[in-house]
């Protein structure tokens, strides 16, 4: 049974560690707007981005956003999901800039110079030409939620984007993810374990994962 | 995308950023990682040259027989026939194992999870690892050409039959070794594959019973210093003791085969002991030191879990080291300078806590201290047989 107007549609699907199951026939229906994924410490919470992205392989079920199933259309559904992980960048060694146009090459949707005036209004204008390995590990998100906020895809998944953000960065998120609650294009799935605050709080759609 | 966000900011163009490819990008990461290896190596190199300089009438003729030897099996192999598949399948197994050796150099593993996650183009992914495999075997594959180059130009008779079979051979382990390094890159980037079912119960039963056997009572040793050589995150540490100790056990099952070159191996086994203890050594240092953070607030004292990982080193080579001095000491009953063998084995040892207990200084401290260590264990070497 499929939501009519669902971006991201998860079906049956199933996942396992060695050793602990995470997963098991889960599906689920992602609409437009902002969806605010809780659960406590090792519910899956992180994995279940992960597998949304496709950088973790699930072992049975289909996820398909717009149609296009992940399994089958692996680039075309890569380029509609945008992921933003918890920690650092992988590509350290770009300078910010030369990251953005590297995501520039991969989702034809990707705004550059927008996310290039996130990242200043962040604060990052005076680390610009630093290389991402010189960079904080809070700064390094900025440059990351800076390209998430405007990738331009279908679906945008945040793994605790409020995580090492200094008090005027988490204002500006903050605002940033309330104003995404009324987006009636892209689905935006939040993992976080603080509030992404009482705007975005109240117009969003909660998903409580189950216990582990 | 919803509204502009940041209605406040002053609109500053920027530079307008091009469009950057995967390709690129790798590319761009392989420089950066050669050259910081190369300025924590290049001492070695410079003393590697030096002795092998100051050593013979000249050095480009070291350099040649070097260079012959990295293709001297393929080219007798291709003058027997039978042999020639063997021998190319294991030139390139060698390049292989080369590609595998520098592989942290060509591909860094926590790219991983971020590239699953991004819409690359596999033919992208296939084009990069051939380039960088190819580069990085491109000196290899001079020093072939040069080998080649030398045992083709001195007319050896057994050789001029056989030259364009032995050239083409060359040149397939060459793409063979491209292939199978490209291949192997493949297989690291691969992700974590969680098998079937049955085989997480079975991992996760195993598991259970482990934990219920050793619930009990653990010790510091064990769980601070012995389980992450393989359970992680000291799993290079673990493999380079492995590895380190495997390596010294070949000079002294070669002393049998051997007897006449016992001062050369042991020379060998000098030089094998001090990189063993070294490598494991700063191995140690890297992966324990999250641990040795963590095991602070507990109530462990610290100088035995310094001296557990300076443990590490030493046992990686002393027992390979006395093996041999007990060989040595048997095939040559009566030609041996006993107190001299053991004069060798303790220099060995010595040196090589000196090296683990050394903080980690500058590259030239330590070349100089290996130097020094090495002088005096072939020296001794030298003289245990009279």
């Amino acid at each position: 049974m499929t939501t009519p107007g669902a971006v991201l549609q998860v079906h049956e699907l199933s996942f396992s560690y060695p050793g602990r199951h995470v997963y098991t026939g889960w599906s689920a229906d992602f609409m437009p707007g902002f969806t605010w994924v809780r659960g406590s410490n090792g519910s899956g919470k992180s994995t279940l981005l992960k597998l949304l992205c496709g950088a973790l392989p699930a072992l049975t079920g289909r996820i398909t956003v717009h149609g296009v199933d992940l399994a089958a259309q692996r680039l075309h559904y890569q380029r509609q999901v945008f992921w933003c992980g918890p920690g650092g960048i992988a590509f350290d060694h770009l300078r910010p800039h030369e990251y953005w146009a590297f995501l520039r090459s991969l989702y034809p949707t990707f705004d550059a110079d927008a996310a290039q005036h996130t990242a200043d209004a962040l604060g990052l204008a005076p680390h610009r030409r630093q290389r991402l390995r010189e960079l904080s590990t809070g700064t390094q998100r900025k440059v990351w939620l800076a390209a998430a906020l405007h990738a331009g895809t279908a679906v945008v998944l945040l793994d605790e984007p409020l995580n090492a953000l200094d008090q005027a960065s988490l204002r500006l998120v903050r605002d940033h993810l309330a104003r995404c609650a009324a987006d009636t294009r892209t689905a935006w799935i939040v993992v976080s374990h603080e509030s992404p605050g009482t705007a975005a709080e109240a117009a969003a759609r909660i998903l409580d994962l189950p216990e582990p | 995308m919803p509204d502009a966000v940041i209605d406040s900011v002053t609109h500053r163009p920027p530079a307008s950023p091009s469009v950057l490819g995967y390709p690129a990008i790798r590319l761009r990461w392989c420089a950066l990682a050669l050259r910081d290896f190369l300025r924590r190596w290049a001492v070695y190199v410079v003393v590697a040259a030096a002795v092998a300089g100051a050593g013979a009438v000249g050095w480009q003729y070291i350099m040649a027989a070097v260079a012959a030897w990295l293709v001297l099996p393929l080219f007798a192999a291709a003058a027997r026939g039978w042999l020639l598949l063997p021998a190319l399948l294991a030139q390139a197994l060698f390049g292989t194992a080369c590609v595998w050796a520098a592989r942290g150099l060509l591909w860094p593993a926590q790219w991983g999870e971020a590239e699953r996650a991004l819409p690359l183009v596999p033919a992208d992914l296939w084009r990069s690892d051939a380039t960088v495999v190819l580069l990085a075997l491109l000196p290899l594959f001079v020093l072939q050409a040069v080998g080649a180059a030398t045992l083709l130009g001195h007319a050896t008779p057994w050789l001029a039959p056989v030259r364009g079979r032995a050239v083409a051979a060359l040149l397939l382990a060459a793409i063979g070794s491209v292939g199978l390094g490209t291949l192997l890159l493949q297989r690291l980037r691969r992700g974590p594959h969680v098998s079937a079912a049955a085989a997480s119960r079975t991992r996760s039963a195993r598991s259970d019973r482990s934990a219920h056997a050793t619930a009990s009572m653990l010790h510091w040793s064990a769980a601070w210093l012995l389980l992450p050589l393989w359970r992680g995150p000291a799993r290079r540490t673990g493999f380079a003791l492995a590895a380190g100790s495997v390596l010294l056990w070949i000079p002294a099952l070669a002393v049998p085969a051997w007897p006449g070159g016992s001062a050369w191996l042991l020379a060998l086994a000098a030089l094998l002991a001090l990189a063993a203890a070294t490598r494991v050594n700063a191995l140690a240092r890297e992966e324990y030191a999250p641990l040795l953070q963590a095991a602070l607030p507990l109530p462990l004292a610290q100088p035995p879990l310094r001296c557990g990982l300076a443990a590490l080193g030493l046992a990686a080579v002393v027992p390979g080291l006395l093996l041999l001095a007990v060989v040595v000491q048997r095939l040559h009953p009566a030609t041996l300078r006993p107190a001299v063998l053991w004069a060798w084995c303790g220099v060995c040892v010595l040196a090589c806590v000196v090296e683990v207990l050394s903080q980690p200084d500058d590259p030239s401290a330590k070349a100089a201290r290996w130097l020094f260590s090495l002088v005096v264990c072939v020296c001794l070497a030298a003289e245990v047989l009279a």
